[in-house]
């Protein structure tokens, strides 16, 4: 069974939805782990990693979420694992799915340096596993550049098993395209499998992932938060001035607003904003509640105040959800248009 | 500081500001002390005036030199010339400054208010007011005020933290037929409070009834034991404002005090044994009947009546009031069959039928007066032709001159003209007559709980703390660790110390720092465990994602303790972890809340209550001023309508309520034994069934 981990220098940069989109372009049964969790989903007493339960459902793997994750934290994994018995466990897993899978993925920790103290990051894991190592980078030309660079000499001269990079959301493919960066790449002697350029209609969030890492309480229709947001906005002006702007006439919009300002939240609801957070922890009185539920509209509660959820928003990254149909078929149409998948993947 | 005795009993006393000019404040005040018969020596103070109303009038205190020490000073000036005015005072050695002017903390001006209490208090002067109306001693023949020259002489006194309320009352109790033994406004409160007067009063055999109308408690401490001690003598009654949230609003901007939770001082009124009205007119009621009754020697209530109808309105509002109502039929058989026609009844209410006059009442009282295990009686009647009014006024009048000193009796006789008039007479007599029959069993009421509270209250003074065991010298080392470490709340394994220190007992738990001491600590707990973050900067452990609950093996633990770490750094990540605490869990009961907690007006105050998350939702708590009597803290648990379950019901067994009362005591000896805590909360307390204790799951201890 072939073996790949796919690794990162930095988070966030399309590990887990490039697996996705590469199981769509080839026929090969593919395995999965990722050992070293970042997005941890716990329920009754069982924990796992989100992209693993992802990748679970959307390759239809008869492996449970559970066990493709061996854990998240350096205090556990420490008291589980020394090198040898990570290895064995490894070697365990192996042996199980080289059963009935050609290749297995295995998704690197979060960012290069992830789980070094416990032998766990993507360098180590590489070797102990003897896995193909690709390195995910994306960014500019200059910080491809500079990371490519860093990789030659820091990464393919230690002697891991280094097969090559993917550039993956790329702003400027012509920029990357470059003459000079091409040389640079010829140079360093690096693979590259594949450019893939920047998509926006992957990085619109969608309201459930907002509410769940805000952990808000919903008020009010929490079976209509399956939907996208392209438009955030927050409530601090006066109605009369919010009339003035764009603002009502767009859809799936998202508000932050104080939960006492009424008037904002009906102009809202009334122009069928796709959601309402409702900040500091304040209710709205029960009939706008009531309102927005016949509406449809999830009304979101949260301790925060509106500037630390703004923030927050702000930060998050768009993440895959199950039976996202659409996002799916954009990156497999990516990857088959600008990833070599025979050369990676065989 | 000066004896109480010398505001109500002064032998001498001077008015600074008084007037010859009619229509001044100090002329009023002048007019009312001559007219009063004051026989005390009078020293009205004014640089412009030789001589009122036949006193002789000095241009300063110093002028004064028949006499070196005046009792009491009225200073009756305008605000920016009282503090001058009260400086003069110490030259005479005056006790008690009674200040008239208003303009002062009530309007914000609270520094001018301090100037003057810290010049008395540097001098041995006591203030009553700023904002006051002056006063008013009957026995004293003292009326320095410039409320009404004409009131009514008695035996009730009146307090009242309204100048205009408590002017108004005057009118009010003349109306009523009510005499007073004094009459003290608080105005501002910024000296003399209500405990200073009840101090008096308490023992002033002039004295029958203390009325009382406060806004707002300063000092609780000071205040509930004297309440105590007070009602043991004779009735206190409070009407306090600021049940309601417009109330209190209202209250803060009247006199600048803020009144406390309703819910806690209602309480504190139930624990003293003080008598609260919803108004002033039950108030007044009360108090009447309440100076001039004699206290019952049982709880048994008899009803005379000549209309059914009337009768079951009185058995209505005697249920309502909790007065109970004698039954033995074959007793009231046999004692007024003779008196009552066949058609009607001698069950109670006593039926003597729409066929007698009031002469028919007399024999039935009579026998009612007699009977040994009747120990009240109520006369209803409705007007027919057979009442006449002279012979109501004359034969109810000639009833209470011959039993109206030996049991309650009261009237209420529903008619036209005539009854009303003879209502009217009969009520200025002082005889207790009443125009409706809720008003007169209210009144009965109020008796009935002065008897109750009499009998029980020595069980309340008791001290049942005799053999409880706590390590004082360990919780102190607790709280020393929290005040060096600038924190005011407990983390958990302090608050669990603190507990196991006052022998509360607690789940076993321990704080693991790595997963291999967590591993070990679930092992030597050897149970389904629950675990919890512990840091100083994750208060609210659930809400960070925390706490996780039924772990029954290692896997399970190390699969929380992840989740618990990941969490608390998602949640803050600069919170300073100290590590995860593994704890019993424990099987739940019934679930109670215990508290403790310093009120700012009240004073150490505990609270019992049904628990778990939802106990800000149920609300159903009742609070006591810490107590160590077993009797008084089981009635506390008695008001809750937890109760019964704590009892035993629908089939199931009673709970240890022995082990709640035991928690509750202990949780009372922490509040008095260490000042610097502030709050104490257990929830919940488990109670399992008798016997097999009471178990506290959680405990938040907050310091100042």
């Amino acid at each position: 069974m072939k073996k790949i981990i796919f690794a990162s220098l930095v988070p966030n940069v399309g590990k887990t939805a490039l697996t996705i989109a590469l199981s769509k372009n080839t026929k090969k049964k593919i395995a999965y782990m990722k050992p070293l969790g970042d997005r941890m989903r716990y329920s009754h007493k069982k924990l796992w990693d989100y992209d693993a339960d992802l990748i679970q459902s959307t390759l239809q793997l008869d492996l449970e979420p559970s066990d493709m994750t061996l854990g998240f934290e350096h205090a556990k994994l420490r008291y589980m694992y020394d090198e040898n018995s990570l290895k064995d466990k490894f070697d365990s897993h192996f042996l199980e799915y080289e059963k009935e899978h050609d290749l297995l993925i295995m998704e690197g920790a979060n960012y290069l340096t992830h789980g070094a103290s416990i032998g766990m990051n993507s360098l180590r894991l590489a070797k102990l596993t003897k896995a193909e190592l690709v390195i995910i980078l994306k960014g500019n030309a200059d910080t491809i550049m500079d990371e490519l660079t860093f990789i030659k000499y820091n990464i393919v001269e230690t002697g891991v098993n280094f097969k090559g990079v993917i550039l993956n959301q790329i702003h400027d493919m012509d920029d990357i395209k470059s003459p000079e960066v091409c040389d640079t790449i010829k140079k360093l002697g690096i693979k590259v499998f594949g450019i893939i350029p920047y998509d926006s209609n992957l990085k619109t969030l969608l309201l459930k992932q907002i509410a769940e890492d805000l952990l808000a309480t919903p008020l009010c229709a929490e079976h209509h938060v399956y939907k996208y947001i392209t438009k955030i906005y927050i409530g601090s002006m006066s109605l009369n001035e919010v009339m003035k702007k764009e603002y009502l006439s767009k859809k799936d919009k998202l508000l932050i607003v104080s939960g006492d300002r009424s008037d904002i939240i009906v102009a809202s609801i009334e122009t069928e904003a796709s959601g309402i957070i409702l900040t500091n922890n304040i209710i709205p009185p029960n009939n706008i509640i009531a309102h927005a539920n016949e509406k449809n509209i999830p009304l979101l509660l949260t301790r925060d105040d509106t500037f630390t959820v703004a923030k927050k928003i702000d930060k998050m990254e768009a993440l895959l959800f199950k039976n996202d149909d659409e996002k799916f078929q954009v990156l497999s149409n990516l990857v088959r248009q600008h990833v070599d998948v025979r050369g990676l993947i065989g | 500081m000066s004896d109480i005795k010398y505001l109500f009993e002064p032998e001498s006393i001077c008015i600074i500001g008084a007037s010859d000019k009619k229509n001044k404040i100090g002329y009023k005040i002048m007019e009312n002390i001559k007219s009063g018969g004051y026989q005390g020596k009078v020293y009205p103070i004014n640089p412009n005036l030789e001589e009122i109303l036949g006193y002789k009038v000095y241009k300063n205190i110093s002028d004064i030199n028949e006499i070196d020490e005046i009792d009491i000073a009225v200073i009756a000036v305008p605000e920016p010339l009282v503090l001058n005015a009260l400086k003069t005072c110490p030259s005479k050695k005056i006790k008690y400054v009674l200040v008239i002017t208003s303009g002062f903390s009530e309007i914000g001006k609270n520094k001018e208010e301090k100037d003057l209490v810290d010049f008395a208090h540097q001098h041995n002067i006591r203030i009553l007011g700023p904002n006051i109306f002056g006063h008013f001693v009957n026995k004293s023949n003292l009326n320095a005020s410039f409320a009404s020259g004409n009131i009514p002489k008695g035996n009730v006194a009146l307090i009242s933290q309204s100048g205009a309320l408590g002017s108004a009352l005057i009118g009010e109790t003349g109306e009523e037929n009510i005499g007073l033994s004094a009459i003290v406004p608080l105005g501002n409160k910024c000296d003399v409070d209500e405990s200073d007067l009840i101090e008096y009063l308490k023992n002033d055999d002039s004295t029958k009834v203390i009325l009382i109308y406060m806004e707002g408690v300063k000092n609780g401490e000071k205040l509930i034991p004297l309440l105590k001690e007070t009602t043991m003598k004779k009735p206190v009654i409070i009407i306090k404002s600021g049940r309601s949230k417009k109330g209190a609003q209202a209250a803060a901007s009247h006199t600048g005090s803020l009144s406390g939770s309703d819910e806690i001082f209602q309480s504190i009124m139930n624990q003293t044994g003080v008598h609260r009205p919803e108004n002033v007119v039950q108030a007044l009621q009360w108090a009447k009947f309440l100076a001039n009754t004699p206290m019952p020697r049982g709880e048994n209530t008899l009803i005379i009546t000549n209309g059914g109808g009337v009768g079951v309105m009185a058995a209505d509002a005697c249920e309502k009031y909790g007065v109970h109502m004698y039954d033995n039929y074959n007793s009231l058989s046999e004692a007024f069959s003779q008196y009552v026609p066949e058609f009607g009844s001698v069950k109670n209410p006593i039926d003597v039928t729409g066929q007698v006059g009031i002469e028919g009442y007399e024999k039935c009282i009579e026998a009612a007066v007699n009977h040994p295990d009747i120990h009240a009686i109520l006369c209803l009647g409705c007007e027919h032709a057979l009442f006449q009014e002279e012979a109501l006024k004359t034969t109810i009048e000639k009833i209470h001159n011959l039993y109206g000193h030996i049991k309650p009796i009261q009237y209420v006789f529903y008619g036209g003209k005539s009854i009303k008039n003879a209502a009217r007479y009969l009520k200025a007599k002082g005889i207790p007559m009443y125009f409706d029959v809720y008003d007169a069993v209210s009144s009965l009421g109020e008796l009935f709980k002065t008897y109750r509270y009499k009998q029980i209250r020595h069980q309340f003074e008791s001290d049942d703390t005799k053999g409880i065991v706590i390590n004082y010298a360990a919780i102190s080392d607790i709280l020393r660790g929290v005040e060096n470490d600038k924190r005011q709340f407990l983390l958990a394994n302090e608050s669990r110390g603190l507990m196991e220190a006052a022998g509360i007992s607690m789940p076993k738990s321990f704080v693991a720092k790595t997963v291999d001491e967590a591993i070990h600590y679930f092992n030597k707990i050897n149970a389904t465990v629950v675990m919890k973050i512990v840091s100083k900067d994750i208060v609210h452990k659930s809400d960070a994602g925390g706490v996780r609950l039924n772990i029954e093996n290692e896997q399970e633990l190390m699969n929380a303790w992840e989740v618990i770490m990941l969490n608390a750094r998602k949640y803050n990540p600069q919170a300073v972890i100290r590590g995860i605490e593994i704890c019993e869990q424990i099987n739940l009961d019934t679930e109670t809340i215990v508290g403790g907690r310093r009120d700012s007006s009240y004073g150490p105050m505990l609270m019992f209550g049904s628990g778990g998350i939802y106990v800000e939702i149920l609300k159903d708590v009742a609070f006591r001023s810490n107590t160590f009597s077993k009797a008084e803290i089981h009635n506390m648990l008695k008001e809750t309508k937890l109760y019964p379950l704590l009892l035993g019901v629908r089939g199931m067994g009673p709970k240890d309520i022995d082990a709640v009362v035991d928690v509750i005591l202990r949780v009372a000896l922490i509040l008095k034994h260490f000042d610097q805590i502030s709050d104490i909360e257990i929830n919940p307390l488990v109670v399992y069934d008798k016997n097999c204790g009471a178990r506290a799951v959680d405990a938040r201890i907050l310091i100042k």
